[in-house]
C-alpha cells in the first residue's frame, strides 16, 4: 500500500486527548523531542467552538461532542453464549472525539483512588480470608501503590486547579472533607464549588445519620486561577450546560485549557485532526516502527516514530493493540500471552433512590455535575464487610445540577405518580409542570471487579467504515454487584427518607446490564498493568511487555475499577509515564523497571 | 429569531481583539464568515461549531408547513402527540407547542438519523422459542432479551414514521373501525395504552416476565416499570397489525420526540412561544448563575438560544490567549 510517509518523530500517539497532551506538555519543553498526535475528531477551541453551545438538543441529546457512531462503534453481548449486536446509538457510555478528547465534555469529578484500592486483593484476603473473593472474580493488586502515585496526583490537581476540601492532610483528618481519602501533601489548590440547595439538604440529612458528607472535588475552577504553565482561567459561571458540552470560559479543565498551550508552544508538537489510526506497524524484530492512518479524504499516511503510544479512549486502545498483527505479533501487540482484552470492567453507576418534595424548588438546572455533596462511608472497605455478602463498595452522591428538560423528563416521574398514572397524558404533564424542579435523585458509583467472563476481543462480524473489525465487549453484572447494589440502595433509601421527601421511589434490585441506558463513560481494563508478563499487558508505566517501545495510557491499564471516576488516576499515571519516558527511556530505550 | 448563527450579536463579537489566527475549519459558511474587516481585524466567526454534527436545522420550520409528512400523516401525528401531552390555549400542550412541526423538521433534515447511529447489518430479529425461526441474514435474539441491546431497528426514522403512522391508523381501524385522528380521545388513549404496555412487556426480561400481565392487581413493578393492564392476546394482535414496526418502540419514539419538541429551542420548530420552558419553569440557556441563585432561585426568564450573546474571549487578567483559540500545530491533512 502506498501510504504517504512522514518525517520520523520520536513519539507518535494514537489519540489527541488528555493523556497525549499530558505527555506532550511534560516531555517536550525540556527536550528536543518531536511528537505527533493523530486525532479522529475536529479541532476545537474554547473560542469560537464553545462560545454558543447552550443547545441541549444538539449537545446533550444528539451527542455532538461524541464519536461518530455512523462510522464506527462497538459490539456487545452479555456473555459468551449470547448473541452479539452493535451499539447502534449512544447509551451506556459516551467517548468523545475532537481535540482534547473526552476530557473536554467530562463532568470533572476528580478523585484519587484510595490506598486500599491499589491493594484490592490483599486487603480483602487479609481482612476477610481468601474465600471471600468469588471464584469467578479476578481480584488484583495494582503494581503501583497510592504512596508512589501521590506526587503525581498532586501534580494533576495543581495543573488543572481542582476545587475541593481536603479530608486528610498528611494523616490529619480535616473536618468537612472526605475522611476516608489517603493522606495528601497539601490542600486542593482551590476551595470547593458553590453548593446547591439539594446538596445542602443531603449534607444535613446524611450527617444526622452519622455519615461523613463532603463537597465533590471538581476539575472546575471555583475562582479565577493561573496555572503553573501561565494559563489564566476564569472561575465557573454555574451555567448549567456542563457535561457533554465544552466550557465556554475554560473554567472546566481540559487539555485545551491546560496542557495543549505549553505543548504547542514548543513548536515540536503537531496534532493532526480528522485522522484515524489503522494499525501500529512493527519490524521483523517485533518493535513498533510507527502508525499507519487515514485522513479525512481517505488518503493513507505512515508516521514513523521511535515510540508509539496508545493514548485514545480505553476501547480504541485495546482495539489498536488487537488490530496490529505484524509478523512477530500474530495475535496483536501485547497479546503474546492472550492478555489483551481481559479484565474489562465498568462501573456500577445507578440512581437507586429518588424523592419528590412537593412545592420545593431546588434549581437543579443551574450548576454542574460537581455542585453536589457525597459520602464515601460505603465505598471500598471503608465499612466492615464481615457480615455482608460482597466485596467492595460504592460512593453515594446526591444529584448535582445541569438538569435540562429534554433528557430529564423521560424518566423523572417514574415511580412517583399516583394511582398508577402513565408517564404521558394529562396527569403526567401536569405533574411534570409542578414538579420538574422538585424531584431529586441519589446516585451511586460502585466498584466493578474483573471477571474471567467479562472481556473484549475483535468482533467476527461487524466492521467499521474502513473495513476493520469493531471491538466486541462481553460483559454483564454478576452476583457481587447485585449484592453490593442491594446493600447500597438500601442506604440510599434511608438517606432519602431522612431528607424528608414527600414521595420516594427506591429501586431495590440491580437490573441486568443494558447498553441503551447511560451509566458512565468509564469502561476500563483490557490492557492492564501488572507485575510480570504472564499476568498483564504492561508494566506499571503502561509499557507493553512484549513490545517495549509501545506504551498504553488511560483507564485500559486499570486491573479493576474502584467506585470513583477514573480521570484523576488516568492523569497521575500519565504524569508518571511521561516522567519515565523523559528522564529514563529516551536516554536508554528499553524496559523501564 | 434567526436561523443564521453567524448573524448573532455582531457588535458583541467585533469587540474581540485577541483573535490573531484563522481557525482551520470546514464548511463554506464558516470560511465565508472569516473575512477580514476594514480595521484589519477578523469578522465574527461562526460560533456554531460547524465541524460538529449534527448541526443546526437547515431552515427554521414553519408551523403547519410540512416538509416530510403528508397532510394525512401530520393529522395522525398531531392526534397522537395531543394525547401524550394534552393541552389547550390556556395550558399549551404538544399541539399548541408545535411538536408535529418539530418532528417533521427532524425527519426532513435528517434523511437517516438525527443522532450518530451505526446502521450497518446484520440486524437483529427476535424469536420466542426457536432461533431457527429467524431469517438467515439476521441475528437471532430471544425476544425478552432484545431490549437490553437498545436501538436495533432496521428502519430509519423516516421509514418508522411513514409506516408507524399508517400502522396506527390500521390498528385504529381494526379496533374501532375508524382512523386514529377521528376517534374520541378516550379511544385514542386506549390505543396508546396498548402500545405503551407493549413497550413495557418488551422490557421485562425473565424474572418479571409476562406472567404479571393481564392481572392489573398483581403486576410487578420493576426498575421503574409500570403496570401492564393489556391482556397478552391484545398485545400480540397489535404486533400483528403493526407488521415491521415494533408497536412499543414506535410509542417510545413518539413520546421521546414529543418531549424534544416541547423543550428544544424554538429554532427547531417546536416549543412555540417557549411554552415548554414555561411549563416546567426552566429559564433555558443562560450565561451564568450566582451562588446565591443556586441556593435561592432566580428571576431570570427564558430567551431563545440565539438571543444569548456568544461568549467572547475578552476577559480581564492578561494570561495567555493560548487557552482559548486556535494554536499553530493543530493541522488537518
Ligand atoms: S457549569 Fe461552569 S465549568 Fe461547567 S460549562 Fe458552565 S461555566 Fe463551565
Amino acid at each position: 500500500m502506498s501510504a504517504r510517509r512522514h518525517e520520523p518523530v520520536e513519539i507518535v500517539t494514537i489519540g489527541g486527548g488528555m493523556t497525549a497532551s499530558v505527555l506532550a506538555s511534560q516531555i517536550l519543553p525540556d527536550t528536543s523531542v518531536r511528537m505527533v498526535s493523530l486525532e479522529q475528531g475536529p479541532a476545537q477551541w474554547t473560542y469560537p467552538d464553545f462560545a454558543h453551545n447552550h443547545d441541549s438538543l444538539r449537545y446533550n441529546n444528539r451527542f455532538a461532542m461524541m464519536q461518530d457512531l455512523s462510522r464506527t462503534s462497538w459490539t456487545w453481548r452479555p456473555n459468551a453464549d449470547a448473541p452479539t449486536l452493535p451499539f447502534r446509538q449512544y447509551g451506556s457510555f459516551h467517548p468523545g472525539q475532537g481535540l482534547g478528547g473526552s476530557m473536554v465534555h467530562w463532568t470533572a469529578l476528580t478523585w484519587r483512588f484510595l490506598p486500599d484500592h491499589f491493594r484490592f486483593r490483599s486487603v480483602n484476603v487479609e481482612r476477610y480470608g481468601a474465600d471471600r473473593i468469588p471464584e469467578e472474580m479476578d481480584a488484583r493488586d495494582w503494581p503501583v501503590t497510592y504512596e508512589e502515585l501521590e506526587p503525581y496526583y498532586d501534580k494533576v490537581e495543581y495543573d488543572i486547579g481542582v476545587s475541593g476540601l481536603a479530608g486528610n492532610l498528611g494523616g490529619r483528618i480535616v473536618e468537612g472533607g472526605n475522611p476516608f481519602e489517603g493522606p495528601r501533601r497539601r490542600p486542593y489548590p482551590n476551595p470547593p464549588l458553590a453548593p446547591m440547595a439539594f446538596g445542602e439538604l443531603f449534607t444535613e440529612a446524611s450527617r444526622d445519620l452519622g455519615l461523613h458528607p463532603f463537597p465533590t472535588p471538581a476539575g472546575i475552577l471555583s475562582r479565577g486561577w493561573t496555572d503553573p504553565y501561565g494559563n489564566t482561567r476564569a472561575g465557573c459561571l454555574y451555567c448549567g450546560f456542563c457535561t457533554r458540552y465544552g466550557c465556554e470560559v475554560g473554567a472546566k479543565a481540559s487539555p485545551l485549557t491546560t496542557w495543549l498551550p505549553p505543548a504547542l508552544a514548543t513548536g515540536r508538537y503537531e496534532v493532526r485532526t480528522r485522522c484515524r489510526a489503522l494499525e501500529i506497524e512493527t519490524a521483523d524484530d517485533g518493535r513498533a516502527t510507527g502508525v499507519r492512518y487515514v485522513d479525512a479524504r481517505g488518503t493513507e499516511h505512515f508516521q514513523p516514530a521511535e515510540i508509539v503510544v496508545c493514548a485514545a479512549f480505553t476501547l480504541e486502545n485495546v482495539r489498536m493493540l488487537l488490530l496490529s498483527r505484524g509478523g512477530a505479533h500474530p495475535d496483536g501487540i501485547g497479546n503474546d500471552r492472550g492478555m489483551v482484552g481481559r479484565n474489562y470492567t465498568y462501573q456500577l453507576d445507578q440512581a437507586p433512590a429518588k424523592g419528590l418534595w412537593e412545592g420545593r424548588k431546588f434549581n437543579f438546572y443551574m450548576g454542574n455535575g460537581c455542585t453536589n455533596a457525597q459520602v464515601w462511608d460505603f465505598n471500598a472497605d471503608n465499612f466492615d464487610h464481615s457480615d455482608v455478602d460482597f466485596v467492595g463498595g460504592a460512593r453515594i452522591q446526591c444529584e448535582g445540577g445541569q438538569r435540562e428538560p429534554i433528557s430529564s423528563s423521560d424518566q423523572l416521574l417514574d415511580g412517583l405518580l399516583n394511582d398508577g398514572a402513565r408517564q404521558w397524558g394529562a396527569a403526567w404533564k401536569a405533574e411534570l409542570g409542578r414538579s420538574w424542579d422538585s424531584v431529586g435523585h441519589l446516585e451511586i458509583e460502585g466498584e466493578s471487579p474483573a471477571y474471567h467472563g467479562n472481556f473484549m476481543d475483535l468482533d467476527p462480524t461487524y466492521k467499521d467504515e474502513w473495513g476493520l473489525p469493531m471491538l466486541r465487549i462481553t460483559f454483564d453484572w454478576r452476583e457481587n454487584e447485585r449484592n453490593l447494589y442491594r446493600y447500597v440502595a438500601a442506604r440510599c433509601g434511608e438517606i432519602v427518607q431522612a431528607m424528608g421527601a414527600d414521595r420516594t421511589d427506591v429501586t431495590e434490585e440491580l437490573a441486568p446490564y443494558r447498553i441503551d441506558e447511560y451509566q458512565s463513560t468509564h469502561p476500563n481494563g483490557g490492557a492492564i498493568m501488572g507485575f510480570s508478563p504472564g499476568d498483564s499487558v504492561t508494566n506499571s508505566y503502561g509499557q507493553v511487555w512484549d513490545t517495549p517501545n509501545v506504551f498504553v495510557t488511560g483507564a485500559a491499564l486499570f486491573p479493576q475499577n474502584p467506585g470513583a471516576n477514573p480521570t484523576g488516576t488516568v492523569g497521575a499515571l500519565a504524569m508518571r509515564t511521561a516522567e519515565a519516558i523523559r528522564d529514563r527511556y529516551l536516554a536508554a530505550p528499553g524496559e523501564l523497571l | 429569531m434567526t436561523a443564521d448563527p453567524t448573524a448573532a450579536q455582531p457588535h458583541e463579537l467585533s469587540r474581540r481583539s485577541l483573535l490573531k489566527t484563522l481557525p482551520i475549519v470546514g464548511g463554506a459558511a464558516a470560511l465565508a464568515a472569516c473575512t477580514p474587516t476594514d480595521t484589519g481585524r477578523r469578522a465574527p466567526q461562526d460560533v456554531s461549531a460547524p465541524e460538529r454534527s449534527p448541526g443546526l436545522p437547515h431552515e427554521t420550520p414553519a408551523p403547519g408547513r410540512y416538509r416530510f409528512l403528508t397532510e394525512e400523516e401530520a393529522r395522525t401525528l398531531e392526534a397522537a402527540v395531543a394525547r401524550i401531552a394534552p393541552g389547550d390555549e390556556a395550558d399549551p400542550g404538544a399541539v399548541q407547542m408545535g411538536v408535529a412541526t418539530y418532528i417533521d423538521g427532524k425527519l426532513a433534515d435528517h434523511e437517516a438519523f438525527a443522532e450518530p447511529t451505526y446502521h450497518r447489518g446484520p440486524f437483529a430479529e427476535g424469536y420466542d422459542t426457536d432461533p431457527g425461526e429467524v431469517p438467515a441474514d439476521a441475528v437471532p435474539v430471544a425476544t425478552d432479551q432484545l431490549y437490553r441491546y437498545g436501538h436495533q431497528d432496521r428502519l430509519t426514522p423516516q421509514e418508522t414514521y411513514r409506516r408507524g403512522l399508517a400502522a396506527l391508523d390500521r390498528y385504529a381501524q381494526t379496533r374501532f373501525g375508524t382512523l386514529f385522528a377521528d376517534l374520541p380521545t378516550d379511544r385514542q388513549d386506549e390505543i396508546l395504552v396498548v402500545l405503551d404496555d407493549h413497550l413495557s412487556r418488551s422490557e421485562q426480561a425473565e424474572e418479571t416476565s409476562v406472567g404479571a400481565s393481564g392481572d392489573s392487581g398483581g403486576a410487578v413493578e420493576e426498575a421503574g416499570g409500570q403496570q401492564i393492564v393489556t391482556p397478552p392476546d391484545v398485545l400480540d394482535q397489535a404486533e400483528d397489525v403493526f407488521g415491521d414496526v415494533h408497536p412499543g418502540n414506535f410509542f417510545a419514539t413518539l413520546r421521546t420526540d414529543t418531549i424534544e419538541g416541547m423543550f428544544a429551542d424554538p429554532l427547531y420548530g417546536g416549543n412555540v412561544g417557549m411554552a415548554g420552558w414555561a411549563l416546567v419553569g426552566w429559564p433555558a440557556a443562560q450565561r451564568s448563575y450566582s451562588p446565591a441563585e443556586m441556593l435561592h432561585g432566580t428571576r431570570k426568564t427564558p430567551q431563545p438560544m440565539h438571543d444569548l450573546p456568544a461568549m467572547n474571549p475578552d476577559r480581564p487578567g492578561g494570561g495567555r490567549p493560548a487557552i482559548e483559540q486556535h494554536q499553530h500545530g493543530v493541522t488537518r491533512p
